[in-house]
């Protein structure tokens, strides 16, 4: 026995050491975690301001990073283009670098094995500072030594330094300089489609992160029909940056007379608008594919689900034209919750898509008909779920030879609770204002949701004499319908100051969701400088919020 | 007899045991790509990408062999914000005919969009290849870079 437990001894000791010489033959790559992915700063005239940047080095031996600050330019798609300082050209002379103001802790380190730096990113404004500049830290790692040159990895991080300061008011300038279409032939990867190309110009002062929405006519037998409401995509464009953004249509249009109408919006609010009639040269064989609107009801799944227990919910979907078409469904992750967290809470709890089944996954929808549609929603047993989850339903819908004619999106909720807690938890954010033209001035509220559970939100937009007088109230239009938990709504509205005299003021954002109100402020200073109003955001304490039922005197 | 050789194993393997311990939760650690922030409690945004193997891409013509490529393997990850992963390669002086080209596995695309996914992994390949066996000598491609840019703009 004694001879039988030292063998057994001598094989454990063998497969132990095989396991660590095992281990430490494991070569793992290059690691980093960098937070914040973007550096955003909202400082006044003169302020002195730091954020740190720290560069998390996650892999199992040391590397070493550079920190080298560039001009931050954008390539026509939108991506960042780090530009070199020193070089003079037409794109760099259009930028508004923060460059000159930005010191950086260190420009090289080196970080042992799953440890982490702290760089110093600091700031000095100058005072005659107006709107929003930019600047990028390019992070680069500095690959081992290696004993032959093999191609090597370097990992690079563009960090955008983001500053918009706050004070005398930035002027806004959107040009929407041409828009056009081209037709891409099919690819080993690809298929054939049709793309609309929009081309911006920000000559303002301001960054703006803007949705554009397209929409395609067609000239048939001298009378123009919708083809197409193109999914609406959405982009950043620096001040003094010119994109031009390819988008698909899904789908292969033939050769013919074609109207593109193109609106940039933001936060919802129109910013400007422009149509283009063009000749486009498609697919030859192709025919036009309209767009069908099928009637969806109900327009909401709303289930209570206890976990371990089984629901199901059913869609009706009618096609009230005549055109036969094939309908993809799929149970899908709300864009919304993807990608966000609150301190240790992230989006992907509040999603039931993973535990939701759609019955059929593809349907075909003859004219005139309906059919309906399973939802089953199983939450599971046993793991903590929040109170409140959300999913959607998407259902792509194609002709029978699968040309894209529309896209629907059905919102589910789902309570995982007897009694689920519907009170919602809002965070007032940052409140902006840029002048958007002549005394028209863009307000823009940020507002968050804290809590577990979504909310329908009314915004308005207030300007309140420093005595808590009302002068102006507007209310604000907004596409979004519906806050998720985690989600950080902006919502624009514009306020005239033309018939507003000089003095001190207090702009209020207020949001409304059933009896809860929250509110955040902006006190300004208008001056007269000639003819010219001159609108000053000062640093002074706000009074108490308005009432709710407050009316402009 | 038994409890004495009990007594005698448990000693010999407990500094391997905690060693492996150790080992085991540093490549753990070193596997996560979290930002491990439990503490914060505001929104913090952050990026974050981890290559599996190592640093090189061994490029290796062999005789008769028109193309030699290597792939890495990686996972990003992006929280409270979006971003974007392109490349860019330098090349090295190469001869005539020899032609380098760089793509991201599956989809054999350029850009990969983050939008907050969990995780995302995919692999990136670079690729040399000829087009005239008898002028392309065969051999060990050195020099290069591949960058990898995660752009959080």
């Amino acid at each position: 026995m004694c001879h039988i437990l030292s063998f057994r001894n001598r094989i454990c000791f063998l497969f132990c050491s095989l396991v660590l010489l095992g281990l430490a033959g494991v070569a793992h790559g290059q690691g980093f975690l960098v937070s914040p992915a973007r550096i955003e700063f909202a400082p006044g005239t003169g302020d002195e301001v730091t954020q740190n940047l720290t560069i998390r080095n996650t892999s199992t031996f040391a590397m070493t990073v550079t920190v080298t600050p560039s001009l931050l330019g954008q390539t026509p798609v939108g991506l960042s283009n780090p530009l070199d300082p020193k070089t003079r050209t037409p794109e760099t002379a259009a930028l508004r670098p923060c460059y000159d103001w930005m010191t950086v802790g260190q420009q090289r380190v080196t970080i042992p094995p799953l440890d982490r730096a702290s760089i110093a990113v600091k700031l000095t404004v100058p005072r005659s500072a107006r709107g929003f500049y930019s600047a990028v830290l390019v992070l680069d790692s500095v690959p081992p030594d290696s004993d032959d040159e093999r191609a090597r990895l370097v990992v690079r991080f563009l960090v955008p330094v983001l500053v918009d300061v706050q004070g005398p008011l930035a002027r806004e300038r959107l040009i929407l300089s041409d828009m056009g279409m081209q037709y891409r032939e099919r690819t080993a990867l690809l298929p054939a489609d049709s793309l609309c190309q929009v081309k911006v110009q920000n000559a303002g002062e301001t960054c703006l992160q803007l949705q554009a929405r397209v929409s395609v006519d067609a000239l048939v037998d001298g009378r123009w029909y919708k083809v197409t409401d193109a999914a609406p995509f959405g982009f950043l464009i620096l001040p003094g940056v010119t994109l031009d953004i390819p988008h698909s249509l899904g789908r292969r249009l033939p050769s013919g007379h074609y109207k593109i109408r193109t609106t940039l919006l933001m936060n919802g609010r129109e910013k400007t608008r422009g149509e283009r009639e063009i000749d486009f040269t498609g697919d030859p064989t192709a025919r036009l594919p309209f767009d069908v609107a099928l009637i969806v009801k109900p327009e909401q799944v709303e289930v209570k689900a206890l976990p371990g227990s089984m629901r199901t919910a059913i869609l009706t979907l009618q096609n009230p034209t005549t055109q036969p078409v094939r309908v993809a469904t799929r149970a899908a992750f709300p864009s919304e919750l993807q990608g966000v967290a609150l301190g240790t809470v992230k989006g992907d709890e509040f999603a039931c898509s993973s535990w939701m089944r759609v019955e059929p996954a593809t349907l075909e929808l003859p004219g005139n008909s309906r059919q309906n549609i399973k939802v089953t929603l199983i939450p599971p047993k046993g793991q903590a779920l929040q109170p409140n989850c959300y999913a959607n339903i998407d259902l792509k819908v194609t002709t029978p030879d699968g040309q894209s004619v529309g896209d629907l999106q059905v919102p589910v909720w789902v309570q995982t609770t007897a009694t689920a807690d519907l009170e919602p938890a809002i965070k007032p954010g940052l409140l902006t204002i840029t002048q958007e033209q002549g005394d028209l001035y863009a307000v823009t509220a940020l507002f968050e949701n804290v809590g577990n559970v979504h909310f329908m939100p009314e915004v308005a937009i207030k300007l309140l004499t420093a005595a808590g007088r009302p002068v102006q109230i507007k209310q604000i239009d907004s596409d979004i319908s519906r806050v998720l938990p985690l989600g950080r709504p902006h919502y624009t509205g514009a306020l005239d100051f033309s018939t507003v005299n000089p003095g001190a003021y207090i702009i209020w954002a207020i949001l409304t969701t059933g009896g809860t109100q929250v509110n955040s402020s902006l006190p300004i200073r208008i001056e007269m400088n000639g003819e010219q109003k001159v609108i000053t955001v000062i640093k002074e304490e706000p009074t108490a919020p308005p009432p709710a039922t407050a009316k402009p005197g | 007899m038994i409890i004495h050789s009990k007594h005698f194993i448990l000693p010999s393997y407990l500094p391997l045991i905690v060693i492996l311990l150790l080992i085991s939760g540093i490549m753990g650690k070193a596997a996560s790509i979290d930002g491990g922030s439990a503490a914060d409690s505001s929104v913090t945004s952050s990026v974050a990408i981890s290559f599996d193997d190592p640093n090189v891409f061994f490029l290796d013509l062999e005789a008769g062999e028109d193309s030699a490529q290597e792939q890495l393997a990686f996972t990003a990850k992006c929280v409270n914000c979006n971003a974007r992963i392109t490349g860019l390669l330098t090349t090295p002086p190469s001869p005539a005919g020899l032609s380098w080209d760089w793509s991201f596995l599956p989809h054999n695309n350029n850009v990969i969009t983050l939008t907050g996914v969990s995780e995302f992994h995919a692999r990136v390949k670079v690729h040399v290849k000829h087009n005239d066996i008898d002028t392309v000598p065969a051999g060990l491609y050195k020099g290069g870079v591949m960058t990898i840019i995660i752009d959080a703009l």
